[in-house]
């Protein structure tokens, strides 16, 4: 993916990312550098786009959650191959 | 036009930000209780007396607020049975389905911005279609019945 424009549903991203707004994301940064701990993403799950922060990263796994607490520690730690891209602006 | 409504035309994705625990708990219920306090409160500011223009001023305020809050819950409630609970399945056995969520989100935002009954009335008709379906796919028979609020207009619940 280069570059995508999404709309969220949901708030477990808030109050960075709020229910229905929009944001660009993009595969490109990844290609020269390596994702970090406070970077948004995005990635595949059971055929849904989904978009969260990395909050730790583990030998090379990273742990994501959502900005909300209640949300977090619902994912498995995932890999630099499931990212799909970087939020890299929302609006 | 708002920046949000202009990136809408433009092609998108939906990425997903709900709650990650797939918890099984969905119910129409919520839905039409906001769609009744739209009304309720409609109705409020259809006879709100202006004898005393502070009075006036401050009762408007709270009851709009209200108005707004249940319209947003409307909007929450009908978002979360269409990206969480509907499945393709029950997409292709009610063909309406779609375009009754789409419908019911559109007036959601109409009652919203106006002091509009018909507009609030058709949010409850179309929140109750949306519940009867709902039943149909967890094959639990379902009726209307006159709700117990000052409305005095109907809620579907499980027969």
């Amino acid at each position: 993916m280069i570059i995508s424009l999404f709309k969220t549903s949901g708030h477990s991203m808030e109050p960075e990312i709020t229910n229905g707004s929009f944001f660009i994301a993009s595969g490109v940064p990844y290609k020269f550098t390596n994702p970090k701990i406070g970077d948004l993403i995005i990635f595949k799950n059971q055929n849904k786009t989904i978009v969260k922060k990395i909050i730790k990263i583990e030998k090379k796994n990273y742990v994501i959650a959502g900005q909300n607490l209640s949300d977090s520690m619902k994912f498995e730690p995932i890999t630099k191959k499931d990212i799909l891209g970087k939020v890299i602006f929302n609006f | 036009m708002k920046f949000a409504s202009i990136l809408s035309h433009l092609p998108h994705k939906t990425a997903y930000a709900h709650c990650d625990i797939p918890c099984g708990i969905y119910d129409p219920h919520a839905s039409q209780m906001a769609a009744h306090t739209i009304i309720r409160m409609t109705q409020f500011l259809e006879e709100i007396k202006r004898d005393n223009e502070t009075k006036v001023e401050h009762d408007i305020a709270r009851v709009t607020h209200i108005k707004e809050e249940h319209g947003q819950l409307v909007e929450e409630e009908l978002e979360t049975l269409q990206n969480d609970y509907f499945k393709e399945e029950h997409y292709k056995a009610h063909k309406n389905l779609k375009d009754l969520l789409a419908k019911g989100v559109s007036l959601s935002v109409k009652t919203r911005q106006s002091i509009d009954m018909k507009a609030a009335g058709e949010l409850l008709e179309i929140v109750m279609q949306i519940a009867e379906i709902f039943y149909k796919t967890k094959n639990v028979p379902s009726k209307r019945v006159k709700s117990t609020y000052p409305t005095e207009l109907d809620i579907v619940v499980p027969a």
